[in-house]
């Protein structure tokens, strides 16, 4: 039986088409797994937390949060890619920025 | 003689929280309309004025009290309105989509729940709030830039009341009532309900003071003068 998508599910679909969109990459990868091979440059998102708002004694909408994690061989294109992102996605905030295994780490948070 | 007790288990009752808001607009005729549900409802505030004293005093001695009379007022917030609301707050229709804004104000009536929970049951009952002739006064709308914050417009909006005749006799001129469902019969409290939310057959409505009182006595309505 066909799952019907949910509106979570609906946001994280736009958001995944923004990110590739946005920065004309292809490999956007949501919630890899560890044995995955991942191809530089690439977007890594996951699921982080959310905000509930109430009315009529109940959730009335619900605001999804994900970490977004550009990762780059090169710095200047994981700034850029970070740009293009804060300018194009609302509620996009830059959270932290580092390096790892020689790559650069630049991480969003983007709420949706 | 039985000695006083308190906060025994199950006795310890409070209420809360608020839905199933219904919006009567009134016609140009005085009548209420129609119920339209009102989705994202947030807050009601119920806020009694009037009723203060003056005082008299003769032979040296405070000689009596007058008070004057009891209004009501109070606001109301939410995410959204009905579209039928818009008479309420001063828009006109001009067209598809389009209002024109500072125009007359439809007077209104409306009903919403509060949830009656006990320290062993969250949800005893609840009990439902009728307000009869509301007009809204504008209020103000801050539209702020999309930032870091996420956030989402609450309208709100501050109300008056004008209260309506009680011919019932032994009753004055009132705004409100509320039925609270963990003391009310339960087929009188359903008789309201269903008049208020209407039904698979009935459209909703809002009873007059009368009609209420009428219905859970079990008499016949009193004549409108």
């Amino acid at each position: 039986m066909a799952m019907s998508q949910t509106a979570s599910e609906s946001k994280r679909l736009y958001l995944h088409q923004k990110l590739v969109d946005t920065t004309e990459l292809e490999r956007v990868y949501y919630n890899p797994l560890p044995t995955q091979k991942l191809v530089y440059p690439c977007i890594v998102y996951n699921d982080a937390d959310e905000i509930a708002r109430y009315a009529d004694n109940g959730m009335y909408t619900r605001l999804l949060m994900w970490n977004v994690t550009i990762i780059s061989k090169n710095a200047v294109e994981a700034s850029n890619l970070q740009d293009k992102i804060l300018f194009s996605l609302d509620y996009a905030q830059k959270a932290t920025t580092f390096i790892q295994d020689n790559l650069y780490h630049k991480v969003l948070s983007i709420t949706l | 003689m039985a000695k006083l007790t308190w906060d025994q288990i199950g006795t310890r009752q409070y209420e809360t929280g608020t839905d199933h808001g219904a919006l009567f607009v009134h016609d140009k005729s005085g009548k209420t309309g129609t119920g339209v549900a009102w989705s994202g409802l947030t807050k009601v505030t119920e806020s009694p004025e009037g009723g203060e004293e003056t005082a008299l005093y003769a032979d040296n001695i405070k000689y009596l009290s007058l008070y004057s009379v009891e209004t009501l007022g109070g606001t109301i917030e939410a995410y959204m309105y009905p579209d039928e609301f818009e008479a309420c707050d001063g828009s006109a229709t001009i067209g598809e989509g389009a209002v024109l804004g500072q125009q007359g104000r439809q007077p209104f009536s409306l009903a919403y729940r509060t949830i009656v929970g006990t320290d062993t049951n969250p949800r005893a009952g609840y009990k439902l709030h009728l307000l009869w002739n509301l007009t809204a006064s504008p209020s103000e709308r801050a539209h702020e830039t999309v930032n870091e914050t996420p956030g989402a417009l609450t309208f709100s909006w501050g109300f008056k009341s004008t209260a309506v005749p009680v011919v019932t006799e032994g009753y004055q001129p009132t705004s409100v009532a509320t039925i609270d469902s963990t003391v009310c019969p339960e087929e009188k409290f359903k008789a309201v309900e269903d008049l208020i939310y209407g039904t698979a057959e009935k459209e909703a409505s809002m009873p007059t003071p009368d009609e209420l009182i009428a219905l859970l006595k079990n008499i016949s309505p009193a004549p409108e003068v």
